[in-house]
């Protein structure tokens, strides 16, 4: 009974970046497993309460084929739908197979969805943990860090804490604005990672910032190198229908 | 809280240090974020509430805009050649709200009411989050420029102070008044860089000139990259010629 209070304590220093918890995960004998935990449990809070705030939304939604339905009805009365209608008749037949695929009007995930995606965020915690801490453990080590694999571990899961913001997604039509949620969770988690690395590798500040940030640098260029490629290769496959006489 | 929150709306630069100096930095700073976050968001979730209370008053809120969009073509300088848009606009206008009418009045498992209730709730839930994205992009930057010009404070620190910078964000939950919105959210952006500027300046112990500087380099920096681009791009499109 004692481990649950110190874990809330723990997930809350590691939140607000206290560099007491991270040094107490740091030392920690099963840092690891405990970080195993805290991301588990973390990830399956969040999806859950994603899957309560999908819930919510659905409950407040109307029925999508009635959705359809009244839209067909608004168009038929529009005057521009009716001269084009005129001009090419075969367009109420393509607009009403449009409107009437599934899920073409439905403004939240379905709930199988929702629950596939609940069960499987956990998991995706995980291997974005395992991943990430790789990452910054090797950079971290390549700047003189002198922490061992299993602290990096242990503190970068910590970190995951702040991963905790996605516990708003409860309320339905939480996420307003798109992409907040994801831009403080997201620089909230760099930030504690950065305090987590520090604390757990003893480097001054500007190599734990490089060390910590060599990840998302390198990912976001992995992701602009696949974006030039994939230009690329279209704008090639344009370039030859088009000198192919089309 | 509040004693922290009035210190910092009026620069009260030794309750300041106090903050650099408390343990608990973030969590007072973030403790603001969330009390100006959830004020804000529950006066403007309620305002937009209110607007959109029936399905009637939110198709007018909808039939407003779209008549601003068509005064704002009809008296441009270039209303000839909207013409046809003001025309399309005026043709199907009244379909249209009544297909809108329609779909906001089909019915749903839990009554309109809870969709509003869902709504406000929202509103008052990410408004504090939407502060916290905004407030960790400016002080991580504003700390990477601080360090880079000999500032000493750690990131704790400068987030603890700089969270004050959203204390005058309190003036947002006004910004629903047409006449006076605007400048409201004015005065609260000024005021609150002024107030991260002494936050910069407090937490790591810089002269007022550096921490300015700290607080505008990236900025300033990123404002000349966008406008460097944008030059390159209008070259490259003067480049290439006239289309026809």
């Amino acid at each position: 009974m004692d481990v649950q209070p110190s874990l809330v304590r723990l997930v809350v220093g590691g939140l607000l970046l206290d560099p007491s918890a991270y040094r107490a995960q740091r030392d920690h004998p099963a840092g690891v497993r405990r970080g195993l935990v805290l991301v588990l449990l973390i990830g399956l809070l969040v999806g859950v309460a994603a899957l309560i705030g999908d819930l919510g939304e659905s409950l407040t939604q109307p029925d999508p084929e009635a959705v359809s339905e009244v839209i067909l009805r608004g168009l038929s009365r529009m005057p521009w739908y009716q001269e084009a209608l005129e001009e090419n008749p075969e367009l109420a037949v393509s607009l009403e197979q449009s409107l009437t695929q599934p899920g073409a009007f439905s403004l939240t995930p379905s709930l199988l969805s929702s629950l596939v995606i609940t069960l499987l965020t956990p998991f995706f915690s995980l291997l974005g943990w395992l991943i990430s801490g790789t990452i910054v453990h090797i950079a971290a080590k390549a700047f003189g860090g002198a922490a061992s694999f299993g602290q990096t571990l242990a503190v970068t899961a910590l970190a995951s804490s702040a991963s905790l913001l996605g516990l708003v997604q409860i309320v339905p039509y939480a996420e307003q604005l798109p992409g907040a949620l994801g831009v403080a969770s997201g620089l909230l988690g760099l930030l504690a990672t950065y305090v987590g690395v520090r604390e757990a590798h003893g480097l001054p500040a500007w190599r734990t910032f490089w060390a910590v940030l060599i990840g998302p640098l390198l990912l976001m260029l992995l992701v602009v190198a696949l974006y030039c490629c994939v230009v690329f290769v279209f704008a090639g496959a344009i370039g030859s229908l088009a000198q192919g006489g089309i | 809280m509040i004693e922290l929150f009035n210190a910092a709306l009026m620069l009260n630069q030794s309750a300041m240090r106090g903050l650099r100096e408390s343990t608990d930095a973030v969590r007072r700073g973030l403790l603001i974020v969330l009390f100006v976050g959830v004020l804000v968001g529950a006066v403007q979730g309620a305002s937009e509430i209110i607007a959109s209370a029936t399905p009637e008053r939110t198709v007018a809120g909808v039939r407003a805009q779209v008549d601003a969009f068509v005064e704002s073509l009809t008296l441009g300088a270039n209303s000839e050649q909207f013409q046809p848009v003001i025309q399309f606009v005026n043709e199907n206008e009244e379909a249209f709200y009544e297909l809108l009418t329609e779909l906001y009045s089909l019915p749903t498992a839990l009554p309109w009411g809870v969709q509003l209730f869902f709504r406000w709730l929202a509103s008052v839930v990410s408004t504090p989050l939407n502060y916290l994205a905004w407030l960790l992009f400016t002080v991580i930057f504003t700390h990477i420029a601080a360090r880079q010009l000999g500032g000493q404070g750690s990131i704790q620190q400068m987030l603890g102070l700089g969270a004050l910078s959203v204390a005058p964000h309190a003036l947002d939950a006004l910004t629903f008044i047409p006449a006076i919105g605007p400048t409201l959210r004015l005065i609260a952006w000024a005021w609150g860089l002024v107030i991260l500027v002494v936050a910069t300046m407090i937490a790591h112990k810089l002269d007022s000139g550096r921490a300015t500087m700290a607080v505008l380099l990236y900025p300033l920096l990123f404002s000349l990259l966008g406008f460097l681009a944008f030059c390159g791009l209008l070259i490259f499109v003067a480049a290439l010629g006239p289309v026809a």
